[in-house]
Order: C-alpha cells, then structure tokens, then sequence
C-alpha cells in the first residue's frame, strides 16, 4: 500500500558518524512539506536509518543519540532497520537496495550522513516532480571542507563544485546531487542500486536513470544542499 | 662539553601534571595573590579575564597598558572584577611585558607573597607558535583544580618558588640563548650569578608563571628602571627583556629556591617526563628528586645535547586542541543554580509554531538548576525596524529575568541541545562573551579561531547576548539595520571587553535569507564606515552608492572613539559585508 509524503533512507556504517548523523537529521526534520491544499498540516517525513551490522548496544546507543530529534517534527518519523546478517561484507549497496524494500511512499530519496540539506529542499524537488511529471527532480549541492572533532564540527572555507553537475554524465562532479525520484514513473527493475561505478552506487543510480528518463533539473542552478568533507 | 645555548638532557626534564591526582587539603589561610598582567594586545583580555576566573582564592590584578586610551578599555574589561581589587597603570611602551611588571609593579611584589605573571601574548612571528597563549593559560589557569594544585605544591614545598609552564614541543629549537647571552650575563653578573658561555639553559618560556615574589628579590634588587630597556619596535630577540625571560630560574635559585615546570594532560604532543602525582607523599618525593638546579648543572662537564626537535604529530596536536575547545564551551563547568535564559521568539509569521515548540523542547534539555523562559518579542505602539525590534526583544528577555537572552530572528527549527550549549558557552565566558548560534548548513562560514571560537562579529538567525553585555552597550545601534547593527554592537562588545564566541553546538534551521546588496545595503556599510572611522569602506561604499545615483546618508553617525577603532574588523570587501551567511 502506498503512503503518503515521501521516504527517506540513510545509512550509518558505524557509530562514531552519530554525531554527524545528527547533524542529518537535524537538518532533515527542516523538510517539512506544506500541503498543498491545506498550509497548516504538512505531509509525512518517513526517515529510514538504515545501520551496518550494528550491534544491540551500538543500536540502542543511536536510538537514545536520535530520541531528542524526534519532538521536532510531529510529521516526520524515524523507523531503524539493523542488517544483522554475516554476509555480505560490504553493506553499502544492500543497505540502499533494503531501503528500496521497507519504504512504501511514491516519493524517494536517499542521503548521506555526510549531506546537510537547506530548509524546504524536498518541498521544492516534490513540487518540480508534480509539476513537471519528470520521474526524477534533482538539486545542486556544494562541497564543504570542515574539520570534525566529536560534536563540534568546523566548517572551512566553502569550495564551489569543480563543474555543474549534468545528469546524464554526473562524472567530475564535485558532489553529487540531491534527488527526489517518484516511483509511480519508474518500472520496479530499474529501482535497483547496483554495484560497480567508480563513482560510487548513488552516482550509477542516478546516471543510469537519467539516461533514460525525464530529469528536472531546475535546482541544479539553486542551492539545495552541502556535502561535508574532512 | 657543553655547547653554547645547550640545555640538559630531556630525560632531566620532568613536569609534574596540573590538576594534582588528589584533592588538596584546605589551605590555613587564603594565599596573598596579586596578578600582574601587562595588556598590550587588549583583544585577548576576555579571553584572560575568563581564565582569571578560575583562580579560587582572592587575588588582587594590577594591569599595565602603554596609553591612556587602552586604560579606559582595559578597565571597562575588568569591570566588576569581584576576586580582589583592579589597578591599571599607564607605563611605558618598553621592555615588552617584562618592565612593565618588574618595573612598573615592582612595589607591588614587595606587598604579596605570590604572584601570577601574565601578559597578553600574541606570536605573529611563528605562526607555528599560535595556540602558544592558550597552551600557557590553559597550564597556569585551566581551571580552579590546577590552581589548587599550584598552591599545594607551595604548600608542601616552602623551598619551590617558581612555576611555569613546561615548553611546548615546536619551542624547543629557541631554547638557547641566541643573541641575548652578553646581555643575560651581564645583568647576571650584577646579581652575582656566574655565567659561563655555555651554561645550560632553561627558562619559563612565555614569560608568565607563578611564583612567590621572594624568589624574585635578586632580580627587584637591582632596581632597573624604563631607560635600561630600549624602546619597542617589536624584537622577537636580543633585548634586556628577554634577557631576563631567560634568567628566571637562576634568579630563583640565586635567591635559594627551587623552581618546577608544569603541565596539563592533552595539551604537549609528547609527554615523556609529565608526572602525575597522587598523594602528598608522593608530591614532596617528586619535587625532591626531580628539582634540577641549573646552578649545579653549570659546573658539570660532561656533554648534553641540545634540545630535542620534537616533530608535531597531528593526532596529538588535535587533541591538544580539543582541550581548549572543551574549555571554550564550558563542557566541565557545572552551571550555577538558577542561571536563566529566555529565548525571545520572532513576530508570528508562517512556522513560529515550530519554531516556539522546538524553543520549549530545547529548554526542557538545559541541566539541572538552569532556569529557562520563552517570551514572544512585544509588539511595538508604531512601525519600527527590525533593529528596534531587537532592542525591544532584548528589553523583554531582561525584564523576564535572564542572564543570557537568546533572539532568534527568523521562523526556523532550533536543535534541542541548542540552549544548553549557549548557557554553557556563556558561563565558560563568565557571562561575557557574545555568541553566535550555528545557521545549518552554514555556507559562508566566518573564520573561527579554533582555539576558543573567536569570532569577529556575531550574527545570524540566532544570537545569545549576556546581561552584561546589554548593560554595557544598551543594545543594538537603532540607526543601523541587519547586520550592520550586528558588527556594531560586537566591535562595540569587544572594545568594552567582551568576547564574541561561535557557539558550535548552538544548532538552528532557517531558510536562507536575501543578499544585502543595493543602495540601503551601501547606505548602511557607509554609516558603520563612518561610526568606526574607517575611511577605506567608507570611500568603497560612497563609490558604490555615487554609481547608483545615490546620496550619503544623513544624518550621519557620532564616530566611536578613536581607540575603538582597532576593534572593528571591517572587510575590505563590501561584497563581502553583504553576502549571506546563512
């Protein structure tokens, strides 16, 4: 059954990204997305936590981290998925492909724990889709060097990407977009994430949708986001 | 064979670890403490009024400055200044910060029986040596424990007169005496202490220490006065002063006493010969094994090494770095009963709700004993600016009772740990220090010194301001706007004595706001060009508004006094005075 708002899928490899993780999420609970025909209430915010074989002490420790997040947003809940399994040994794609499984909305994203979104970047991406009907809406996201010790992170100087980044070659961009993709516009065997890409499983997503769908890329001008680097 | 400028092997070089590995007992009486502090660089006296604090018992502070403009400046920094009395001299402009305290405040150290030596330490010479004050303060001042420890080693050992700050490691290659030996030796001679070419040499490198003012009397017995030393123009070497930087423990030990380095864990990148000790039993063995006299050192023959180059390692300068920053905000302070802050909301427009409840939740997480409020800025009788607004809100959080006012100026979502942050930072500032709070993601970042968060002006959706800092500076300037008015008020701060601190921890959303740009963008950059005497931007800012069409202001702002000027970092670049940092 699909629900209504959009989900969300992030993935924590390891515990020492808390703080980092929430910093995300802070930043994710400013998402909120007006109703279109009422202004009042705002459509619902489903974040996937998606952890890497973390044990029950590791998990109980992120989900005491995210207990104070959770009042901010009365729209927004946070569910926690922890692959317990053995195999395999590297849990970045499968953890994607898991997200892909246990969310239920039209609307899907994923982000990194590295990733800070400005206030109302979904709400603009949605919109696009709407209007647009294209099946994947994408925005522009800078790179930003900052130095991390426990919680408190400074951030350097911000570095403008090394070029603009066009979906149907997002190679050499300096980070990768945002996106907002709706599945009602997309067959279920391309909804996959795949190994393989020199530039990572998000980079080959998006590439290989963009080759073959309509992309809005009226956001790649506008700032909607930062990817923090150390 | 000693070499010249060679000092003894590093297996020689014990410190012992500050604060002790036990609770020192109660001392009989309260220590007769005055500090003596020459100010020079009055930028950093928030940061040193901060750390002075941290001294338990009463202490007396006598400030030397080199004109009468800095003394209005230095006492308004030191005003209320609780832990004893507050002198501030005029002295000459010689002899670095060496003169200023054994000459100008000679009498002094005949009236107490310790005394802090601390100056306002900036090292533009070696950019290397940059986190240098902080490692010294840190040592000497870090907290009241490492205070404590200092007078329990006075206590136990009568024969200890001095304590200084083991050197950090990028120091080493300068422990020599290099051009300042003819000097060194000649003001030796008249104290009657030989020394040989190749005397090892050890020294409390920085210049500030505790010490008790009879371990100083060969030195104050020479009576020098301002004309021994010539004037400054800023030598990093070869003077009387520091000259005499590097005779003070052989002064100390010519007067019959012993002197010791000290340390604080995390703060030296190797911690070979850092001792911790855990009783008083094992204090008094420490210091009467490890207590090296140069004296007796000097009539050695056998060879020693020069000091080791200690290569930084990054892993252990960053937590070096960490204990400052731990410091900075406050994380081991324990927050005074009843500490309030109120967080005044913004006029209700699309969200204030959120934003309100995200006020309430974030207050609901401050520590035990801290009080917090959220107030809603009062609405005003006619139309005002925004400025005014501020003002008004700031009025209301006052009246509401708070020590510390949080104005959060646009609809957005505050992080829960965000109050507890700022009312932390604020109390490691000891209320006096205006801070910033975090606009995330933040893409033009200011640049923060990353010792303790400096920053030159506060602003953005969220800034917490101290009572006292309202006191002093009544508020926003009402003829400015956005922030313009917030440089003012923070160069304003700072010239009265107050830090201006990023707050890290102190999270919030808020949408982007508009660039300032245009012609009331310029108008303003112009008024607080005109405010602060800084004639470059104003000229940039007249062109800008002569390329519109556009006529200057009127009328015009009264200027700050010319000492304020130096307070105001003003970028050269109007572009940048407008670009948006949220």
């Amino acid at each position: 059954m699909e629900l209504a708002g959009l989900d969300v899928v992030i993935r924590l490899h390891d515990i020492s990204e808390l703080p980092r993780l929430d910093h995300c999420l802070f930043s994710l609970l400013g998402q909120s997305i007006p109703v279109t025909s009422d202004a009042d209430h705002c459509e619902p915010l489903w974040l996937h936590l998606m952890l890497h074989r973390f044990s029950f002490a590791e998990a109980q420790v992120v989900r005491s981290a995210t207990q104070a997040l959770r009042p901010l947003d009365k729209t927004a809940s946070l569910t926690m998925h922890n692959w317990e399994l053995p195999e395999p040994f590297d849990l970045r794609v499968p953890l994607l492909n898991w997200g892909l499984e246990v969310t239920k909305c039209r609307y899907f994203t994923c982000i990194g724990v590295s990733d800070l979104l400005l206030p109302g970047a979904y709400a603009k991406l949605l919109a696009r889709l709407r209007l647009t009907g294209a099946a994947m809406a994408v925005g522009r996201v800078i790179t930003q060097r900052v130095r991390w010790w426990g919680d408190v992170v400074l951030p350097l100087v911000e570095i403008p990407p090394r070029s603009a980044f066009v979906p149907s070659r997002p190679e050499g961009a300096d980070a990768l977009p945002v996106f907002l993709l709706d599945r009602a516009r997309l067959p279920t065997h391309d909804l996959v994430f795949r190994v393989g890409h020199p530039d990572g499983e998000v980079a080959e997503f998006m590439q290989r949708l963009s080759s073959q769908y309509e992309i809005d890329t009226r956001y790649m001008t506008d700032l909607l986001g930062v990817h923090q680097v150390l | 064979m000693l070499r010249e400028g060679s000092a003894y092997p590093l297996e020689q070089e014990f410190s012992l670890e500050l604060p002790l590995g036990y609770m020192p007992p109660p001392l009989p009486a309260p220590p007769h403490i005055a500090v003596v502090l020459h100010a020079f660089h009055l930028d950093l006296l928030p940061e040193i009024r901060a750390y002075l604090n941290h001294i338990p018992f009463p202490a007396d502070l006598f400030v030397s400055t080199d004109s009468m403009a800095k003394q209005q400046v230095v006492e308004a920094c030191f005003s209320g200044w609780n832990h004893g009395t507050l002198k501030v001299r005029v002295l000459p402009n010689c002899g670095r910060d060496v003169a200023p305290k054994l000459v100008g405040f000679a009498t002094v150290h005949n009236r107490y029986e310790y005394l802090l030596h601390l100056h306002t330490k900036h090292s533009p010479h070696a950019s290397g040596l940059a986190g240098w004050r902080g490692y010294l303060l840190e040592t000497l001042l870090g907290s009241p424990e490492v205070v404590r420890g200092v007078f329990e080693v006075f206590a136990q050992a009568p024969r200890i007169g001095l304590l200084a700050p083991q050197h950090i490691d990028d120091l080493r290659p300068w422990i020599r005496w290099g051009a300042n030996f003819e000097l060194a030796a000649a003001l030796a001679a008249r104290m009657g202490i030989p020394l040989p070419r190749r005397a090892p040499l050890d020294f409390p490198s920085g210049s500030m220490f505790w010490v008790r003012s009879a371990a100083l009397r060969p030195l104050l017995d020479l009576n020098l006065s301002f004309a021994d030393f010539p004037d400054e123009r800023g030598q990093t070497d070869g003077t009387l002063a520091h000259a005499i930087e590097r005779l003070y423990f052989l002064v100390c030990e010519q007067a019959g006493f012993d002197w010791m380095k000290i340390s604080t864990r995390g703060q030296l990148h190797d911690q070979k010969g850092v001792t911790a000790i855990t009783g008083p039993e094992p204090l008094k063995r420490f210091l009467s094994r490890r207590c090296v006299r140069l004296s007796a050192l000097r009539d050695e023959t056998r060879a020693v090494e020069d000091h080791p180059i200690i290569t930084a390692q990054p892993a252990k300068l960053r937590r070096a770095l960490h204990v400052l920053w731990r410091h900075a905000l406050g994380d081991a302070l324990p927050l005074p009963h009843g500490r309030q802050l109120v967080i005044v909301l913004p006029d209700e427009a699309p969200g204030h709700d959120r934003l309100a409840e995200s006020a309430y939740a974030a207050l609901r997480r401050l520590p035990s004993g801290a009080l917090g409020r959220v107030v809603a800025t009062p609405k005003l009788e006619r139309d005002g600016s925004d400025t005014i607004r501020r003002n008004v809100a700031l009025r209301a959080g006052f009246a509401a009772g708070a020590d510390l006012v949080l104005l959060l100026g646009a609809p957005g979502l505050m992080h829960p740990d965000s109050a507890s942050a700022l009312l932390r930072m604020s109390e490691a500032q000891g209320g006096r220090a205006l801070l910033e709070g975090i606009s995330l993601p933040q893409l033009a970042p200011k640049p923060v010194d990353d010792k303790d968060f400096t920053i030159s002006w506060a602003g953005g959706p969220a800034i917490a301001v101290p009572r006292a800092v309202f006191n002093a500076t009544g508020g926003f300037d009402e003829c400015l706007l956005g922030r313009f008015a917030e440089m003012d008020l923070s160069w304003r701060a700072r010239a009265l004595g107050f830090a201006i601190r990023h707050c890290p921890r102190a999270l919030f959303l808020a949408a982007p706001g508009d660039t300032e740009a245009g012609p009331q963008a310029w108008t303003q950059g112009l008024r607080l060009a005109i405010k602060w005497g800084n004639a470059a931007a104003k000229a940039d800012f007249m062109a800008l508004l002569r390329e519109l069409g556009e006529q200057p202001p009127e009328p015009q702002p009264d200027p700050v006094p010319v000492e304020w000027r130096a307070f105001a970092d003003f970028p050269r670049d109007p572009a940048v005075v407008c670009r948006n940092e949220t």
